[in-house]
């Protein structure tokens, strides 16, 4: 009985030893561990030809189990420096262990470009996705390159690249070709762009839906414009380096060799064509509440001939014709597509705006809107300056402690009432 | 065909008493279980992890099972000398080998046919207990905003637990749901692979122990998942020499046993048809389902090579001394 409690003793007294031992010396280990990186580790993995080979024909689950550590990688990120080349190790890995798991792909670009800021090892990641022979049917990958190329790395000839592709991609959403569209707009491609509004314009009003055809249209407006305002600002360097001055009114750049038997579409045209051609397959007449603010056709483009459509039985199907019938070669101002004329906005003329949207030559509605936001903006300044004085100020000097220096953008002049304190423009007193 | 029949079923008796094979059994149904446990943790893609881990799980505890059970079978009746009533019976000792083979291949499957069907019950009860399925199935919206509950969470739960081991039941029998689709048809290949791994064990246990034979099954399962590789290896050889004439000394050598291991081994990677489940083909019009077509002639070559590895362990069987 004793023995047996003594050997009980002991054998309590070797566990407590030998255990306790080990745990003081799994505390010591542990402290080095806190000193190294979090998924430091991840940069330890042999190379993807090794993984591969040790998971035999289990790459997928390998891949799986890598992917639950990529994300916890990912996640852990806020403890370490935000170094970005253990988890793009891990996205590489895990693709190469299984080349068609798409999530890997879009989810990787997303944690190294737009979390971590190399957008170019991003799209690495997506280019390797891209082509995969199980994920050449999927719009997805192509379209987060597009993504980061437009929106983050400002490269619209790339974006438009990527655009392409998932334009084409067989589970592509409609909506995919309108951004791509928007894209080739963007980087000075107008016909494509303009063709590519125009097949989602055909598209809406062959189903019909309204709703549609007057983003495609305001779309194919937005093109035209952009188009229009590239032959203008070309035409505007021109005068100036030969004129060696700036052009006091639009009409002045008319004679320019930018703005000769140039080529371009026009809106009234093409709702012109549309008229017709539906008139002509017995469709209804294009509704009035998409023909807002918008340069209507002519009689003479009313009555314009057109082609035969026993061809076609729907707009799409004449796609081709009216694109072609759209173009129109012409010298001078072109026309504004929005029911407006092209004007020079006088505030902005020799300046370089640092806001893209604020346009040299813009439309005059848009000039006006400009001006009527200087008004706003100036005759809050007034406001101030009349309550800190008490009374009305005497001189728009006393108001900005200078002569203004701010030129009307229609060319002509702000007039101070120093009795009322009312600031107006003579070429837009209504405002 | 009788007497095989005999052996075979008798050697399934006497296989579902081994408790490794429980053992093995539970610990795939559990990893399989797990998942869709672990599945959660992914942000992305959680079915895919679910179809890879069952599918990877169902192969290799059908191969463990295969090894670990295959390798005594043979060993056991000569051991206990219970293989002496069997050859003095008339009983070919190819028929004998035959029938513990197709023993051992029930046991395989039938083992297979249950963690299949533990398997597409996990996919289908996953399923049903979607959120947003669960939502729909117990509340019902009576305006923006408001619901009225009517169902229990927990017996949804257990009667979605039913209906999709039913499911799961019916899978087996050739139906499926978009989740489902073609992954029977993994299993089949993956079952044929193992067919090919079966009767390396039956050929091992005929000449040499249980050790040795598990040693040798698992080396062969490994070297017919590399033998893609092990081609692509010697590929590289003669590319680096500039063509193979141009071979010499000791990489001549490796080269040419590169080859014929390539086509001695057998070629598992054929069989393997799990990424195809997972990213196959599929119809533009139902991008959820993926398509894996059967390879027929890779099914012949599955069927003819564990043919002749049969017929080269009934040859060694033949010539075997049991004193």
């Amino acid at each position: 009985m004793r023995g047996s409690i003594i050997r009980t003793l002991i054998l309590w007294i070797f566990f407590l030893g030998f255990f306790g031992y080990a745990v003081s010396i799994q505390h010591e280990e542990l402290k080095k561990v806190r000193s190294n990186q979090p998924f430091e580790d991840n940069l330890r993995l042999p190379s993807s030809e090794v993984l591969k080979l040790t998971a035999l024909r289990y790459d997928m689950v390998a891949a799986d189990l890598l992917w639950i550590r990529s994300i916890q990688s990912f996640g852990g990120r806020g403890m370490t420096n935000r170094d970005w080349r253990p988890v793009y190790d891990l996205f590489d890995k895990i693709t190469d262990l299984d080349p068609g798991f798409e999530q890997c792909y879009t989810f990787g670009n997303m944690v190294i470009g737009d979390e971590g800021g190399r957008q170019k090892e991003g799209l690495g990641l997506i280019n390797k996705g891209m082509f995969q022979f199980s994920l050449l049917r999927q719009y997805r990958i192509p379209f987060e390159g597009m993504y980061v190329a437009n929106w983050q790395m400002k490269d619209v000839d790339k974006a438009r690249w990527y655009g392409r592709i998932a334009r084409k991609r067989a589970d592509s959403p409609d909506w995919v070709p309108r951004i791509v569209a928007y894209l080739e707009v963007q980087s000075g491609a107008y016909y494509i762009g303009f063709d590519r509004f125009l097949n989602n314009f055909l598209l809406a009003v062959d189903a019909n839906d309204i709703g549609l055809q007057s983003i495609a249209l305001n779309k194919l407006k937005e093109s035209v414009d952009k188009w229009n305002k590239s032959l203008l600002n070309k035409a505007l360097d021109e005068y100036t380096s030969s004129t060696g001055r700036l052009p006091s009114r639009i009409e002045d750049l008319a004679t320019m060799p930018a703005l000769k038997n140039y080529e371009v579409a026009e809106i009234s045209r093409l709702v012109a064509l549309c008229e017709r051609y539906l008139q002509k397959l017995s469709r209804p007449e294009l509704s009035d509440d998409i023909l807002t603010s918008i340069t209507l056709p002519t009689q003479a483009q009313m009555n314009a001939p057109i082609e035969d459509t026993t061809n076609t039985r729907n707009m799409l199907g004449l796609q081709n014709l009216i694109f072609r019938q759209c173009l129109v070669k012409r010298s001078g101002i072109p026309e504004e597509p929005n029911g407006s004329h092209y004007v020079l906005n006088g505030t902005l003329l020799g300046t370089k705006p640092t806001d893209e949207r604020l346009e040299v030559i813009a439309s005059e509605n848009g000039v006006r809107e400009y001006l009527q936001n200087l008004l706003y903006a100036f005759r809050a300044t007034i406001d101030k300056r009349k309550k800190e004085l008490g009374r009305t100020p005497e001189s728009l000097r006393e108001v900005f402690y200078c002569d203004p220096v701010t030129t009307e953008p229609f060319g002509g002049k702000f007039q101070y009432d120093p009795k009322t304190g009312n600031l107006r423009s003579t070429s837009a007193p209504d405002l | 065909m009788g007497k095989i029949l005999a052996i075979a079923l008798n050697t399934f008796k006497e296989a579902v008493r081994n408790k490794v094979l429980y053992f093995l059994l539970i610990f795939a149904l559990l990893i399989m279980g797990f998942s869709s446990v672990i599945s959660d943790l992914s942000i992305a893609a959680p079915e895919k992890m679910v179809i890879d881990l069952g599918l990877g799980a169902i192969d290799f505890f059908g191969f463990l099972i295969s090894v670990f059970v295959g390798i005594y079978l043979i060993y056991n009746e000569m051991e206990r000398k219970t293989i002496y009533t069997i050859v003095s019976k008339p009983i070919d000792r190819q028929q004998f080998i035959l029938g513990k083979y197709f023993g051992l291949l029930i046991t395989v499957y039938v083992n297979i046919a249950i963690m299949s069907i533990f398997f597409f019950t996990v996919l289908y009860f996953r399923e049903a207990t979607q959120p947003d399925v669960v939502t729909k199935a117990i509340f019902k919206e009576l305006g923006p905003g408001k619901f009225e509950s009517v169902g229990n969470y927990y017996v949804y739960h257990v009667q979605a637990f039913f209906i999709a081991a039913g499911k799961g039941i019916a899978t087996l029998f050739g139906y499926w749901e978009p989740i489902t689709h073609h992954l029977l048809r993994v299993v089949f290949m993956s079952a044929m692979s193992l067919a090919i791994i079966t009767a390396f064990a039956i050929l091992y246990s005929t000449f040499s122990t249980p050790t040795l034979s598990a040693v040798f099954t698992f080396l062969t399962f490994i070297i017919g998942n590399l033998c893609e590789d092990i081609l692509r290896y010697a590929d590289k050889l003669a590319q680096k020499a500039g063509g193979v004439a141009q071979l010499v000394g000791p990489d001549k050598m490796k080269y040419w046993f590169a080859m014929v291991a390539t086509h001695i081994t057998p070629n598992l990677a054929l069989l393997d048809k799990f990424s195809d489940a997972v990213h196959g083909p599929w119809d533009a019009k139902t991008p959820t389902i993926h398509s894996v077509p059967i390879d027929w002639v890779v099914v012949v070559y599955g069927i003819t090579y564990v043919a002749g590895v049969l017929s080269l362990a009934c040859l060694i069987f033949n010539r075997r001394n049991f004193k």
